[in-house]
């Protein structure tokens, strides 16, 4: 079956194509509520709403764009709900500065996605957010700034926050392994 | 420094692009479960405008059948031919009505070609007692018993052999009919039946004749059968005589054989309705008369009942408290994000209504009925806004180094910042009193009771006016005054909506009615303009509560 005949069943609410769906999509969906949520049955809880967002308005999606783009886009206003929610602190962390960090590209080669994923998730929540949302999902900082009720410049800060604090946890992770060694 | 940048995102993303965590069984689970709870709602949500729709089909559809029903039971009594001849008209007849025909007085229609009424049809609803009284009314100086006495007497002396009546205590059976009625009778046969009066015009018109001579009898192998006085029969040669009697024996005899077998044919499929006839053959001052190509006016007895019902008017006064909520449909992700925190800030949303209506009872079980309805709904919930601001200041008091953690090295020394964040945090008031002023017009189907009704009501509302007042937490976390036009994102109307209901009547007093409705409303338009990136429809659920005057 291919994706669109997999979307026309699902838009017509075909139980056992939207488990098909589910199976395909779920992991990595998953990953992806991970990246915002922390605790993983609340990740979970997260998914369960997006998939139940994506079933309902399946019927909405006209097939223009990339389909995993469009759930991804549901999963992740599912977390932000969620954040929001519990009042999601943009507060200042002095230990990260705004000047710029870099790693070698020799370190960035020996990480591995599942570290990459663990790393991230040890970024303050502020940071984390919107690192995903600017990084990974490929959002603006000015829809960021309207997506979580904050200002451009606050996006842009978090960011670069985030990114200098990522790079220096992907330098001492690779230490760690280099001693190790 | 830009590229490098880039491409540690673009590595990030391509690394965590096909990232999976594993996922627990119990998501699917809880995800069936919430699909099937889901299924339901949205069934009930997509298709209450069918659910209306088919309400007004159904109602239309009732009122379609009910006025078939009704033209069919007239256009069935148009069939019957009813003739109601009042007591001063000129007919005057009875005769000895059959065993069989005063249990199933059968109205039959006549056919012009016919010589004959038959005495069945006449003696429907035709009693000796009727008789005397219509003679009376019509001519107080003459008796019809001594009339009657007279005509037997010419009866016996004439044409004994015609009389077949052997019960003479029944009825005076061949009855005639007094002098002075007499040419009210010769009247109304011919106007009647052309063929009767053409036999007896010859013999009325005969030098020696005189009408009033002419005895008419109607006896039980139904026949009318006018008969010359003995001085015109003899005035007559004995061959123009016999010749014209074996024409009328002949004639009436035909004549009887054909009613007779016409008589018992549809005797059977008129039972029914000969059974409501003989309840209306109480009616002492009417006689029946078949009479072909008139119509008559709906027999009073119908399917209705023993009253013929009239329609008639009613005034409803109505209050009614409400619960009404919104659906939205947002257009961007910024109004989907304050639907969902408005959702959870609003609550319970309550409204009133207050209606006068006009309703027409068109007959038992239909009416339509419109107004004017007044309703006022509030919503009223608060939204919590946080914001907040970055002032970056330079730490003098701390100087940093950077060291490269694999040249070991100095790359960078500079005296720290500080980024102070500052939040704020307001909460943002939504107000908004909603003013309509509509127009319901409604059909709905009436189930009667003895004191109580019930009846299931559909229609349309029309919006008159749409006032909004008050402020709005708008979707772009503004408090928004809707009085200035430029702020207010509301059409001047709110359009048509569907609206239905159950309507209850139990009755106080001959006039008034106590009304209990519940009731729904559904707007079809969304109440906000287009270009406004949130789209708001109402509904409403309502219990009306009132009383009804009969006009």
């Amino acid at each position: 079956m291919t994706e669109a005949e997999l979307i026309n069943n699902c838009k017509k609410q075909h139980a056992a194509s939207q488990k098909l769906l589910y199976d395909l999509y779920a992991a990595k969906m998953l990953s992806v509520c991970m990246r915002y949520i922390n605790e993983k049955t609340e990740a979970e809880d997260i998914l369960q709403e997006g998939f139940i967002k994506i079933f309902a308005n399946i019927i909405y999606f006209r097939s223009e764009g990339s389909f995993e783009g469009w759930m991804r886009r549901i999963i992740v206003n599912s977390a932000l709900s969620a954040l929001r929610v519990k009042h999601l602190k943009f507060a200042d962390n002095i230990d990260h500065h705004l000047n710029h960090s870099k790693v070698e590209p020799i370190v960035l080669d020996k990480i591995g996605a599942q570290e990459i994923f663990e790393i991230i998730r040890t970024l303050p929540n502020g940071y984390r957010v919107v690192f995903n949302l600017f990084a990974i999902e490929g959002y603006s900082h000015k829809e960021i700034a309207a997506m979580l009720n904050i200002t451009e410049s606050t996006s842009r800060t978090q960011f670069l926050k985030a990114r200098n604090a990522l790079k220096e946890k992907f330098t001492t992770k690779h230490l760690m392994k280099v001693s190790n060694e | 420094m830009n590229n490098e940048e880039n491409n540690f995102e673009e590595f990030l993303r391509a690394k965590l692009e096909n990232h999976t965590v594993k996922v627990h069984d119990s998501v699917w689970a809880d995800i069936e479960k919430r699909q099937k709870k889901r299924e339901g709602f949205i069934w009930f949500k997509q298709y209450l405008n069918v659910f209306f729709a088919l309400d007004i089909v159904f109602i239309l559809g009732f009122s379609v059948l009910s006025t078939l029903n009704s033209n069919d039971v007239q256009s069935k009594n148009k069939a019957q031919n009813f003739v109601q001849i009042k007591p001063d008209t000129n007919v005057n007849v009875a005769s000895s009505p059959t065993k069989a025909n005063a249990k199933t007085p059968t109205p039959k229609p006549l056919d012009k070609q016919k010589l004959a009424y038959t005495s069945a049809e006449i003696n429907k609803t035709t009693t000796p007692e009727n008789i005397t009284k219509n003679t009376k009314t019509r001519s107080s100086t003459k008796d019809i018993s001594t009339t009657n006495s007279r005509i037997t007497a010419n009866k016996n002396k004439l044409i004994p052999s015609k009389i077949t009546n052997k019960n003479p205590k029944k009825s005076s059976a061949p009855t005639f009919i007094n002098e002075v009625l007499h040419n009210d009778i010769i009247n109304e046969i011919k106007s009647s039946n052309s063929a009767i009066y053409a036999s007896i015009q010859p013999m009325a018109l005969h030098p020696l004749s005189n009408i009033n001579q002419y005895n008419f009898s109607i006896n039980e192998s139904k026949e009318v059968v006018a008969y010359p006085p003995p001085s015109i029969s003899q005035s007559k040669p004995k061959k123009v005589l016999k010749a014209e009697q074996n024409a009328i024996t002949q004639s009436n005899k035909a004549m009887a054989k054909q009613a007779k077998d016409e008589q018992k044919s549809i005797a059977n499929k008129e039972v029914e309705q000969t059974e409501k006839v003989t309840n209306q053959s109480k009616m002492d001052d009417a006689v029946l008369v078949t009479k072909e190509n008139e119509i008559a006016p709906l027999a009073p007895d119908t399917v209705y009942g023993s009253k013929k019902f009239k329609g008639y008017f009613a005034i409803d006064a109505l209050i009614s408290p409400e619960l009404f909520g919104s659906t939205f449909n947002a257009r961007n992700q910024q109004t989907q994000d304050y639907i969902a925190r408005r959702d959870s800030a609003e609550k319970l949303r309550i409204s009133y209504s207050a209606l006068m209506r006009i309703n027409l009872f068109i007959n038992r079980n239909i009416f339509i009925n419109s107004g004017i309805s007044l309703s006022q709904r509030t919503e009223k919930f608060s939204i919590e806004h946080k914001w907040e601001t970055h002032e970056d200041y330079i730490d003098s008091s701390k100087f940093i180094t950077i060291i490269d953690p694999f040249a070991g090295n100095t790359i960078y020394k500079t005296y720290d910042t500080l980024d102070y964040v500052r939040t704020f945090k307001e909460n943002l008031n939504h107000n908004l009193t909603m003013t309509f002023i509509d127009v319901p017009v409604m059909i709905g189907y009436k189930w009667l009771g003895k004191r109580a009704g019930i009846a299931l009501q559909g229609g349309v509302v029309f919006n008159l006016l749409f006032k909004q007042k008050g402020t709005i937490a708008n979707f772009n976390y503004t408090a928004n005054d809707v009085s200035s036009t430029t702020q207010n994102p509301f059409n001047a109307t709110s359009g048509l909506s569907l609206a239905g209901g159950i309507s209850s009547n139990y009755k106080l007093t001959k006039k008034i009615d106590l009304l209990i409705e519940p009731h729904t409303r559904y707007m079809l338009k969304p109440i906000n303009n287009s270009s406004y990136p949130l789209q708001q429809k109402i509904f409403v659920y309502g219990l009306n509560v009132g009383l009804r005057l009969k006009l």
